[in-house]
């Protein structure tokens, strides 16, 4: 992931110098450090990261939301009716992740000039193309290469994923073959366009496994700018604790937020997937209904020991994170250790919390005096 | 009506579509007027297109307002290419259908696109907005989008359920798109309830398939059957493009639709009409205020009567009540009415200026008495006057007591008697000066609506304002009292129709009456039995009537809906319609008389 931090460290740049807590680049989640510099960004709605699903017509793309974010299953995805304008949804549900997903219907040319592409593709986001694998792929790298590029044009800031879909119909070795393809195709056509700066990345996915779940966290990361604080925090967490594995996890749609720097097998991010999904449909039977949305509180908790020596252990971070750890059953003899750096983690990503609580507050203070009168886009900090 | 209706479909291939759109070609009414049409100079520029025409057989099908064909053929080339048997009404190449009118010279055609390629562009534009871009709370509806540049269109949303459609239906449209907002926003509720029963007939036919079709076979169930069987055929199941012939089970939808939309387009533009309203020269109505007759003006009486007592005394003027000035100077009585003339347009202002009797309302509105004619007990009990008495201060009491013993018989006598007892006033100051020696009273008032006219307060303000000279307010005077007339005139022209269209209530008709004929023809035509569209009633109100079939209460609802209509559109309130009343009373007599005259 060389090019992603590359491009992080562009994004410091472009936003540092404003900033009073050096990590944070301050138009994504935490709003503006400097109230008087940045008003305006703070109430255009639009400001939210924007995720654009696109891709030809019948690629998957409603699917893939509706899976993901509505908990939908893969078969009753079958019956969705064509998406004929672009359904925007407001994805807010930790502090942490709050995007705009914009599912696009695929029969229209979005570029044509009757539409506002300043609109449409301006903004901080990823643009998440997506390719039907099992059907002839050329018109779609057509597509997707003038996408890009137009894309490009219009905001040389936007990411671009690739999602190589509906994989679960193809063999392993078509599997990779598709991918090195495309991914040999899409490139090289980029490069005879003299764009070559342009990263794609590309993803295997499938509404009926959790790759989806995962491709859709990664781009979900690249949008969190604190992304490298919280690996940090899960780093120390996981090696002062005796653990193998820790997922930080959004609840509600499975996507993880951040896991310590070890790589991820698919296996283990399934499993964590699936202890979610244990946890939340036996609170669900047996938890009190206090009207909450999900059945997920502040004592969730829950250890579930394999037979091949593993522990599954999962506590709750925020009311909509979970943090989900992988480990051998005698590091899990130290339960009490592990509770005590657990409780130091949960405080330290409150602490990430706080800091945007306390801008909040600020801003709304200062909003009401009359200072905010004069206030500028790009003036110098105060 | 000048629109383009035209059906787009949300095509699962192709995206937002125009599948059918329906024209009005009208000829330049300028070319008909100056040349007998036989021998116009705009037939025989036409001629060498005519006869290549001819060879094709279809050139007297097309009568009216034909465009060029050039442009007809650009039109052609524009249109892309790609499109499937969802997105399409007609072949490539096939015009469609044509309907003539011969009585409005208009001809109707119908086609896959609009022939013109600046209007191709517009309804494009439309069409996607109206499937893509606007919602519609609850999905399927009528919704207004559009400005000046790209047109105003009228767009109603609906879906029609299809076994293989994705999601078991496909979304479609119908559009109305015109450059009249005013008119298109007026003819709402007509256009939207005859499109919804265009679009129930439609959608009731395809639900029949769809039951048809999903009684052989669950489709759903199918469908899922169909991804275990074999991933790679999934897609292949639904999603196919499918006509509307198809899905409405229909070989001539198209002719239906042509019929329905030619008759919308013909219904609802008879349905309203811009008509210039005609009646006398506005001049005839307004009051003659160049000279400053009996000395007084109107500001000067306004300071001499006092506000309250000049608001009451217009508010009774103005909605036609009888208004009686009493003392005992006739200059100053007289100079007063006079004074109070500008106030009211010519028609409406009929004075005596000093009578010895009372005279009944009917012959004078205003009117002048002395002071000792008492006003006869059953006028007083109709409490519709309002009487103004000048008092000589000082003897208030004497005044009174002398009045009541004597009788209208004798007033000649004691008008010559008081008429040696005062020095009568020669000049405006004279009056000035000897209008001190007088209280003012209002001594008798009838009830009054609750609210003034609108124009009361106008008046007024105009009035009590010292720094307009006396001509600049009759100029402003005679501004408001015209646009009060042209309002009436509308409101009178209105209340005629009414009271006509109450006594035959015939409808436009509906297009079930047209009559298809020609259909051997290489070109499917539907002559429409133009005859009995052009000759249906002038309907000018301004909100489609259903006559009959209405309870009492509902028809007065209905009524009292009209004239809230009414009064919205000539910008006046519920309480100018005393006003409009009175002024209109007069007008129409006046006017009337008029007319014979001419």
């Amino acid at each position: 992931m060389a090019s992603y931090s590359q491009e992080e460290e562009k994004h410091y740049r472009e936003y540092g110098p404003g900033c009073e807590i050096g990590s944070f680049p301050k138009d994504f989640v935490y709003g503006p450090d400097d109230p008087d510099q940045d008003i305006s960004l703070i109430f255009a709605p639009d400001q939210k990261p924007k995720i654009l699903l696109m891709g030809l017509r019948r690629s998957g793309k409603s699917s893939i939301q509706k899976v993901v974010f509505h908990k939908m299953t893969p078969n009753e995805t079958l019956f969705l009716e064509s998406t004929n304008k672009i359904e925007s949804e407001n994805i807010s549900n930790s502090s942490f992740v709050q995007f705009k997903i914009l599912d696009f219907p695929g029969q229209i040319d979005f570029f044509e000039p009757s539409f506002d592409s300043e609109k449409i593709f301006g903004g901080h986001g990823a643009l998440v193309f997506v390719i039907d694998a099992q059907d002839d792929y050329m018109e779609a790298l057509n597509r997707l290469h003038q996408t890009v590029l137009r894309a490009h044009k219009v905001n040389p800031h936007l990411r671009f994923e690739v999602f190589i879909h509906k994989v679960d119909g193809l063999s392993d070795d078509t599997k990779i073959e598709t991918q090195r393809d495309i991914h040999q195709r899409a490139n090289d056509e980029l490069v005879d366009a003299g764009m070559e700066q342009i990263h794609l990345s590309f993803y295997l996915t499938s509404i009926y496994d959790h790759s989806i779940f995962e491709a859709f966290s990664k781009v979900v990361q690249k949008l969190i700018p604190q992304l490298p604080t919280l690996e940090n925090l899960l780093n120390l967490f996981i090696s002062n604790s005796g653990i193998e594995k820790a997922f930080l996890f959004d609840v509600l749609s499975k996507i993880y937020i951040a896991t310590d720097s070890s790589a991820v097998d698919m296996q283990s991010y399934e499993l964590c997937c699936e202890m979610i999904d244990v946890v939340i449909d036996i609170s669900d039977i047996y938890g009190k209904d206090e009207g909450a949305q999900v059945p997920f509180d502040k004592e969730s908790s829950s250890i579930i020991k394999l037979n091949n020596a593993t522990v599954l252990y999962l506590r709750e971070v925020s009311r909509y994170l979970a943090l989900v750890c992988i480990l051998r059953e005698e590091s899990f003899d130290k339960q009490g250790l592990i509770d005590y750096n657990f409780l130091c983690f949960r405080k330290a990503i409150q602490d990430v919390f706080d800091v945007r609580k306390v801008q909040l507050q600020q801003l709304t203070s200062s909003l009401s005096s009359p200072i905010l009168q004069n206030s500028h886009t790009n003036g110098p900090t105060t | 009506m000048n629109a383009i209706v035209s059906i787009c479909h949300f095509c699962e291939l192709h995206g937002p579509s125009v599948v059918f759109c329906t024209q009005a070609f009208r000829d330049l009414l300028g070319f008909n007027v100056i040349a007998d049409i036989e021998t116009s100079p705009l037939e025989n520029t036409r001629t060498g297109e005519d006869e290549e025409q001819t060879k094709d057989g279809k050139s007297d099908l097309w009568k009216y307002g034909r465009i060029h064909q050039d442009i007809v053929a650009q039109a052609r080339n524009e249109t892309p290419n790609e499109t499937c048997v969802a997105c399409r009404s007609f072949p490539h190449n096939k015009p469609g259908y044509i309907s003539n009118d011969d009585s409005a010279r208009v001809s109707y055609i119908s086609s896959q696109y609009p022939l013109q390629t600046e209007l191709y562009i517009l309804v494009r534009q439309a069409c996607i907005r109206s499937l893509s871009c606007e919602v519609c709370p609850g999905k399927e509806g009528p919704i207004y989008f559009g400005d000046e540049a790209r047109g105003h269109v009228l767009s109603y949303t609906f879906f029609l359920r299809d076994v293989q459609a994705r999601g078991f239906h496909r979304w479609y449209s119908i559009m109305v798109l015109m450059k009249d907002k005013m008119l298109l926003l007026n003819s709402w509720p007509f256009i939207v309830k005859h499109l919804k029963q265009i679009i129930n007939n439609l959608q009731d036919s395809a639900s029949k398939i769809y039951e048809t079709e999903e009684s052989v076979v669950n489709h759903r169930a199918l469908r899922s059957a169909a991804v275990k069987m074999d991933n790679l055929r999934k897609q292949r199941v639904a999603g196919q493009p499918r006509s509307l012939c198809e899905m409405v089970g229909e070989e001539g939808v198209w002719q239906h639709l042509h019929s329905s939309f030619t008759w919308l387009l013909k219904a609802s533009g008879l349905r309203l009409q811009e008509r210039l309203v005609e009646g006398p020269p506005i001049s005839s109505f307004m009051a003659d205020c160049s000279d400053e007759c009996g000395g007084l003006n109107i500001q000067q009486s306004y300071n001499i009567l006092g506000s309250t007592i000049f608001h009451h005394l217009v508010h009774h003027l103005l909605i036609g009540r009888q208004v009686i000035l009493r003392g005992n100077s006739d200059v100053i009585i007289s100079a007063l009415i006079k004074s109070i003339q500008p106030l009211l347009p010519k028609h409406c202002y009929r004075a005596i200026h000093f009578s010895p009797h009372y005279v009944d309302c009917a012959s004078c509105n205003v009117l002048g008495l002395h002071s000792l004619v008492s006003i006869p007990q059953n006028v007083m009990a109709m409490k519709n006057l309002c009487v103004i008495d000048l008092i000589p201060k000082g003897e208030t009491g004497e005044v009174s007591s002398k009045a009541t013993p004597r009788t209208s018989s004798n007033l000649l006598s004691t008008q010559e008697v008081i008429k040696g007892d005062y020095q009568d006033p020669k000049d405006v100051q004279d009056i000035k000066d000897s209008i001190k020696n007088y209280t003012i009273k209002l001594t008798q008032e009838g009830p009054l609506p609750a609210r003034p006219p609108q124009i009361l307060s106008r008046i007024e303000s105009a009035v009590s304002n010292p720094t307009l000279t006396y001509s600049t307010l009759c100029v402003y005077l005679s501004t408001i009292i015209y646009e009060w007339i042209n309002k009436v005139k509308v409101w009178i022209h209105v209340q005629n129709a009414k009271k006509m269209l109450h006594g035959c209530p015939e409808r436009v008709p509906s297009p079930s009456t047209l009559q298809t004929s020609n259909r051997s023809s290489s070109i499917p035509i539907i002559q429409s039995s133009s005859h009995s569209l052009a000759h249906s009633p002038v309907m000018s109100t301004f909100r489609s009537m259903s006559p009959g079939g209405l309870g009492e209460r509902q028809q007065e609802i209905a009524h009292q809906d009209e004239k809230h209509h009414l009064l919205a559109a000539i910008g006046s309130t519920e309480w100018d319609v005393p006003l409009l009343e009175f002024w209109a009373k007069n007008f129409c007599q006046d006017s009337s008389q008029e007319m014979i005259l001419q």
